[in-house]
């Protein structure tokens, strides 16, 4: 996988089109869609009988049951909403690393859950972590945006100076609604990831954290007397590279995502570590089903 | 436990600093590569506990280092000589015996013959083991120990290195019979010790030594020396394929026909394998007075060469021969001998009479006068102290007996006046009249003398011993003759000049009135009284001391050597002067006052053995013959593993330094 590829091949369409997102949320959409709703509206689906008050679309009436027992009841149907489906993307320098980039990891993973959307009919959103108070991203719907999705992404705006708390709360002002929200990030923030889920999760967002981390990350090939450069603040840290370091390093980064995965548990929220050398294909179809992402 | 080893103190200093500059340089700061990562967040939580303490922590994940400190304390270890002394570890003894005789000075390519031994030393002491010791000793004319023994190899190294050779001859005997009687105590303990049988081979054992004998060979056998538990391997240095053409012989004698004139005699040597050919410059006082120049001398032979030389007339004069070879070969020292004519001395000359005005007349001459110092005695000396004295010492150059016989003759010449000097002369009254029949004209005391017209009243006829020589002869006799007595020479003249009657003094012959008596008695203190004769000195060897006189008054004086060297001489209590620094060859000046030039003397080396430079590939040492092995193996360790220890030492600095480049310089 590299940076020339498309974001996504016909083949992964073709496998994508019988995929749709799953958000353990109902929430209220703003156009008929395919999801269920809360609201009793007119699908097709029966939910429930409740007593005729004046006033009832006499279509629904019951007459079958009125006849057994001399009552009105009105038949509700399961209304019908479309899904709100944001995948938020970090921008900052620490995502351009890697081979392919983090962050075209993250636009591929987008991409990919935004055509299960598109092909849901749900409204799908692109967001991008950044500090300004930028105009709310259009929205998509339908599969015929997929270009349009497509281009959106490629058009991101990258290298972003923000930290993931402030991305995260401009994000919640500019998108009030509900939905479900994808985090990419690598949730290397030096001040903490803790906020910025947190804020996401007090706006009831379904929330998705899909932690990016390149190989390099995960099993560092460094050797020798390192002088590391943070390219993100410029933070120095030397080192002397030893199996013993290595080895608590790995340690470290076990213990990170497992508190990130705590933290996220215990809010409800899907936490899934991604390496950018695995395939997003293959990560949407099984581990994301597995997760409940997608089914 | 001991240190020291080859290495000295100094080196083991700068050897012990390896290892605390390796510690040292692992905390300068290093030259780190700067990387650029995603975050630092994971690495800085990860050195965070490894930066408690993080000396020890950086001491411990740095295994390099500990590496490299364990490689160059090993390293370090195995360059100490330490060792355990105890009396069940007993090394070799091993007694180096370096010749720096003047033959050792031959050139050997583009070494000296003595600078190869001492490689040759010097790579067997690299040989030796730690617990072995080694004693270094050398010898030319004098055997010297330099080191005795010890296992300081650094030690013996200086001890080799301050070793010169000198112009020397060479005797091994007194080194031999040094080294083995360290090897052999038992032959130098006192007769009054005890010791057990095992005492004895302990000791034995403990002083059995191996004597490196290393030499051209050009010594005579060494005899009667008992080596015992000494074992000797010669290492012969040298090549045999040498050059060398010596001058082995330089020699001047008075020529008995000429007054005035010396001959010397001179023999030069061809040393070489192969022909050479010969140019020899005879110098006098620097200038060249004659050439011989042989187109080729073969190998193995010898020339005799033999030159004349008038002296100049001028009394007091020092004159100096050189003769010099023109050329180079491998041995230059034997190239030049001397030889110096000195300014002689009053000859002492010692009249016994009861009175005879003749003889006192012509002795006191101007030109005789002032030539010698003459003491007239009468015959009642012939009874004291003093004449005895004379007999045993030769006080007198000549001693003129006027009628007067002693019971002893003394150590001198003599002349005797119508006496016979011993039992072995007779004198036989002849029967007047007395006539000259002839005279020896080749004799040097009747040499062109007009004798034949000489009258004698009374006269006697001359017999001497055996080899006698017959100088003037008389018609029924010899008058006057002249025969040797144990190096010395005994004019007898058969007859008197006067003769007492009466009271009268009556002359017996004319010959006082004559011009030949004065000439005659010239002569004769000339050729018997050395009168105005000068001191030919031949040369001395080097190192031998020299003794001379002076007739000057001077109580000091200045010897100024070959190389300049200048050294001032006091007068010993007898009137002597001992000068004994004659190492350098060549002329000897001795200046007296006002620097003016008194005497010479001249130090060759003129020596057959040391001049044959070829080396001699076996020798006698004792009752056996010693055969020189090219190189003599020393069983010990192999040090050459520490030398290639060292470059591992010298590679690990260099793979820290160059190869990390972590070093900020």
């Amino acid at each position: 996988m590299n940076e020339s590829e498309p974001l996504l091949s016909p083949e992964t369409l073709g496998r994508l089109e019988r995929l749709e997102l799953v958000t353990r949320k109902i929430f209220r959409g703003q156009l008929k869609g395919e999801r269920r709703s809360r609201r009793k509206g007119q699908s097709v689906e029966f939910a429930d009988y409740r007593n005729y008050v004046s006033g009832d679309d006499l279509r629904f009436i019951d007459w079958n049951l009125y006849a057994r027992l001399d009552k009105l009841f009105v038949r509700l149907y399961q209304e019908e909403e479309d899904l709100h489906f944001y995948a938020l993307l970090d921008s900052s320098p620490s995502m351009m690393f890697g081979q392919p980039t983090k962050f075209r990891f993250a636009q591929k993973m987008a991409a990919a859950l935004g055509y299960i959307g598109l092909c849901r009919s749900d409204r799908i959103k692109l967001e991008v972590l950044t500090d300004q108070v930028l105009p709310p991203a259009a929205a998509l719907r339908g599969k015929s945006n997929l270009w349009k999705l497509l281009r959106q992404l490629e058009t991101l705006p990258t290298t972003s100076s923000t930290t993931l708390d402030a991305g995260v709360k401009k994000f919640c002002i500019r998108n009030p609604g509900k939905g479900i929200v994808v985090l990419l990030s690598d949730l290397m923030d030096k001040n903490g990831y803790q906020n910025a889920i947190r804020a996401l999760v007090a706006r009831q967002y379904d929330v998705y954290v899909i932690q990016i981390l390149s190989p390099e990350e995960l099993e560092p090939d460094l050797a020798g007397d390192l002088q590391l450069i943070d390219c993100e603040d410029g933070d120095v840290a030397d080192i002397s590279v030893s199996p013993r370091l290595l080895e608590r390093y790995k340690a470290t980064l076990q213990s990170f995502v497992g508190e990130i995965r705590q933290f996220c548990a215990r809010r409800g929220i899907v936490h899934s570590v991604c390496s950018t050398a695995q395939d997003v294909d293959q990560l949407v179809a099984s581990y994301l089903r597995s997760r409940g992402l997608v089914r | 436990m001991t240190l020291g080893g080859p290495w000295g103190w100094l080196g083991w200093t700068v050897l012990a600093t390896v290892p605390v500059l390796i510690f040292l340089l692992y905390f300068l700061k290093l030259r780190r590569t700067r990387l650029e990562v995603p975050s630092t967040f994971l690495w800085k939580r990860s050195i965070e506990d490894l930066q408690v303490n993080s000396l020890w922590q950086r001491l411990r994940s740095t295994l390099l280092l500990w590496l490299q400190l364990a490689i160059a304390i090993l390293l370090l270890l195995s360059l100490l000589p330490m060792g355990c002394q105890s009396e069940q570890r007993v090394g070799q003894r091993h007694i180096f015996l370096l010749d720096t005789s003047a033959s050792m000075s031959a050139s050997e390519g583009d070494q000296i013959r003595f600078d190869v031994a001492k490689q040759q030393i010097d790579a067997q002491l690299t040989q030796l083991r730690d617990i072995d010791l080694a004693m270094l000793m050398t010898t030319d004319d004098e055997a010297q120990i330099r080191q005795a023994y010890t296992s300081d190899r650094a030690l013996l190294r200086r001890k080799l290195q301050e070793a010169a050779v000198r112009p020397r001859l060479t005797r091994m005997d007194d080194a031999i019979a040094a080294a083995s009687a360290l090897a052999n105590p038992s032959h130098v303990r006192d007769a009054g010790d005890q010791l057990t049988p095992e005492q004895v081979a302990s000791e034995l054992e403990k002083n059995r030594a191996t004597l490196h004998l290393y030499s051209d060979g050009g010594f005579p056998p060494v005899k009667d020396t008992d080596l015992g538990e000494l074992i000797v391997n010669f290492v012969p240095t040298g090549g045999e394929n040498v050059r060398n053409l010596g001058v082995t012989t330089l020699n001047a004698q008075w020529n008995e026909r000429r007054r005035g004139s010396v001959d010397l005699f001179a023999r030069i040597e061809n040393f070489s394998a192969v022909p050479l050919p010969l140019d020899v410059e005879l110098r006098r006082n620097g200038e060249v007075i004659d050439v011989v120049r042989r187109e080729a001398i073969d190998a193995g032979e010898a020339l005799s060469l033999d030159f004349q030389d008038s002296l100049p007339a001028q009394q007091d004069l020092v004159t100096e021969y050189e003769l010099r070879i023109v050329g180079s070969d491998d041995f230059s020292l034997d190239n030049s001998a001397h030889c110096v004519v000195n300014p002689g001395r009053k000859p002492q000359v010692l009249l016994i009479t009861s009175g005879n005005p003749g003889l006192e007349a012509v002795l006191s001459t101007t030109l005789i006068a002032e030539g010698l110092e003459l003491l007239v005695q009468p015959p009642d000396f012939l009874e004291t102290d003093g004449y005895q004295a004379m007999v045993e010492q030769p006080l007198f150059d000549l001693v003129v007996f006027d009628r007067v016989t002693p019971k002893r003759l003394p150590s001198a010449n003599t002349m005797f006046w119508g006496s016979a000097p011993s039992a072995e002369w007779q004198l036989t009254p002849l029967m007047p009249p007395v006539f000259v029949l002839f005279s020896n004209n080749t004799h040097p005391l009747t040499m062109n003398l007009n004798l034949d017209t000489l009258a004698f009243l009374k006269a006697s006829g001359v017999k001497g011993p055996q080899a006698t020589v017959d100088l003037l002869t008389a018609n029924d006799g010899v008058l006057i003759a002249i025969g040797p007595r144990q190096g010395f020479q005994d004019v007898v003249l058969g007859f008197t000049l006067t003769e007492e009657e009466n009271g009268n003094r009556v002359p017996l012959t004319d010959w006082p009135g004559r011009i030949s008596f004065p000439v005659f008695m010239f002569n004769t203190l000339e050729y018997l009284g050395r009168l105005g004769q000068k001191e030919i000195a031949s040369s001395v060897r080097p190192g031998q001391m020299i003794r001379f006189r002076l007739e000057s008054d001077e109580t000091q004086l200045e010897v100024i050597s070959p190389s300049g060297k200048r050294q001032r001489l006091n007068k010993l209590g007898d009137g002597g002067f001992v000068y004994s620094a004659t190492d350098e060859l060549g002329l000897y000046r001795v200046m007296g006052n006002d620097d003016k030039h008194v005497r010479s003397f001249a130090v060759s080396l003129s020596d057959r053995r040391e001049s044959d430079i070829a080396v001699k590939p076996q020798t006698m040492v004792g009752d056996s013959t010693v055969t020189g092995a090219a190189e003599t193996k020393i069983q010990g360790d192999s040090k050459a593993w520490r030398y290639v220890l060292l470059v591992a030492l010298a590679v690990l600095c260099l793979e820290w330094v160059v190869y990390n480049r972590r070093i900020l310089l």
